[in-house]
């Protein structure tokens, strides 16, 4: 079995938070299309921060509105931090 | 009897002015034992009723503090706008204990006023400002809507799970002849109300409307708005419990609310919005009042204040038209929210099934004014003479 990707934890953290069912599309906006609550982004925002132990600012969190941004902004601070 | 007494949580955390004075004013409401809640140098200090249980207090205190601050993650401030006013006479004080004194404010109970002369009169003066406004700027069209708001209106629009501590619940004695009777005999020889027994009381079928916008919503409960958008001007009275907070014109229990509401597409919406903040700016020009257009937060309880509180701020959602109200006891400068410009998302859209002229979930908005805080704030501003104050509102006030 492979190790999880970004994605996959990406995937997970907004299953679990928004109780949403996984296989949407990785385009889908989170909160308006997805129908995750606005009040959810804070929970987001931190699980996202302890899951990969890293410091994601306000705006490229609010710029970051689906799964496919998620990924792209965890793996360019991941590399920020490498 | 040893008097009442002060006690401190250690804060786990560093807060910010702006979280610290809502730990303070949410204070009220963690137990009736307390007097008092301060945040000072890494402190949560609050003042307890003489013989108050201190070890339950301070454990309730440390789990409500615990619940605001934990999540908390600070957003900054965005101040859209600043005026000054052109009257450079000094901001009068005792501006509520004059308007008493004047018989213009009689308080009634607490946080329940009248207004009479030229308090009523500036009311009256801003109210029609606003509904002006409303209806030759936005084209809305008026409604009107009761004092009462189903409980399960307020439960759809999530105002249980947001705002519990502030609601104002109606009840009535339940249909039960013996019931009914034993109440009335227990009142029969007093002037206080007597609840001879709590069970009498029917759950709350319905609440005191904490503001005018959640009717016009539920009005337009599976509605196509095929015609575009949807504006509506309406005033109404608003409830909304303060506990201890309650003070004079600034916090009342029983206040009136102006509001413009906008309902349409997101674009539609957010432009007229903002279109409200310009309205206003020219407003408080012409009513010339010192005053600041911010980002603001509501006063979300407990757990759900860090998440919405996060939400609300990062997604601009709400400013707050904040006027220069008479300095604090110790000369600190003080201002009070007299108005808000509101964005929802598309909350009340996909609630009430209702849907834009683009067939998605509505969006809405609303431009709120708080009557009786433009009051207190047009008399410290400009004082109780009438040459004081600009022309332009002069003669509507004064006669």
């Amino acid at each position: 079995m492979t190790d999880p990707t970004i994605e996959d934890k990406v995937r997970a953290i907004i299953v679990r938070i928004a109780k949403i069912e996984a296989g949407f599309s990785p385009d889908a906006d989170i909160f308006r299309e997805l129908g995750v609550k606005s009040a959810a982004a804070l929970d987001l925002l931190l699980s996202l921060e302890e899951e990969f132990n890293i410091a994601i600012s306000d705006d490229a969190f609010g710029d970051a509105r689906n799964v496919k941004k998620l990924v792209e902004l965890v793996a360019s601070l991941q590399g920020a931090a490498a | 009897m040893s008097g009442p007494t002060w006690h401190a949580i250690a804060l786990k955390k560093q807060v910010d002015g702006d979280l610290a004075a809502d730990i303070e004013k949410q204070g009220a409401y963690v137990s009736p034992e307390i007097l008092k809640v301060k945040v000072e140098g890494g402190q949560v200090r609050f003042e307890l009723k003489s013989g108050a249980d201190v070890a339950d207090t301070t454990a309730k205190v440390d789990r409500y503090v615990d619940l605001m601050v934990a999540k908390f993650r600070k957003i900054p401030r965005k101040v859209l706008h600043t005026r000054e006013r052109q009257n450079k006479a000094p901001l009068r004080t005792g501006v509520y204990e004059e308007l008493k004194k004047r018989g213009w404010v009689k308080e009634l109970g607490r946080g329940q006023v009248a207004l009479a002369g030229p308090a009523l009169n500036v009311l009256r003066t801003v109210d029609a400002d606003c509904r002006a406004m409303g209806m030759s700027q936005f084209g809305a069209k008026e409604e009107t809507y009761p004092t009462l708001i189903p409980s399960k209106t307020l439960g759809r629009c999530g105002y249980f799970s947001s705002f519990p501590q502030s609601v104002s619940m109606v009840t009535h004695l339940v249909e039960d002849f013996d019931t009914i009777e034993h109440f009335r005999q227990a009142n029969a020889e007093t002037t206080d109300l007597i609840v001879p027994d709590p069970r009498a009381f029917a759950t709350p079928e319905a609440c005191l409307s904490p503001a005018v916008c959640y009717h016009c919503y539920r009005g337009l409960e599976n509605t196509n708005l095929t015609g575009g958008p949807n504006v509506v001007t309406t005033v109404g009275k608003c409830f909304r419990y303060e506990s201890t907070n309650i003070t004079g014109l600034d916090r009342l229990w029983d206040f009136t609310m102006r509001e413009i509401i906008l309902v349409g597409t997101e674009e539609e919406v957010s432009t007229r919005r903002q279109k409200g903040i310009e309205l206003v700016k020219a407003q408080i020009e012409k009513f010339d009042l010192q005053a600041e257009i911010e980002s603001a937060n509501d006063p979300f309880f407990s757990a759900a204040y860090a998440t919405k509180t996060y939400a609300q701020l990062r997604g601009d959602l709400k400013f707050e038209l904040r006027l220069t109200v008479e300095p604090g006891p110790n000369g600190e400068a003080r201002s009070l929210a007299c108005g808000s410009f509101n964005l929802h998302d598309n909350f009340f859209g996909r609630t009430f099934t209702i849907n834009a002229q683009n067939g998605e979930p509505a969006f809405t908005g609303c431009i709120a004014w708080g009557l009786e805080r433009w009051v207190l704030a047009c008399f410290t501003q400009h004082g109780f003479e009438p040459g004081g104050w600009p022309e332009a509102i002069r003669a509507s006030v004064w006669g």
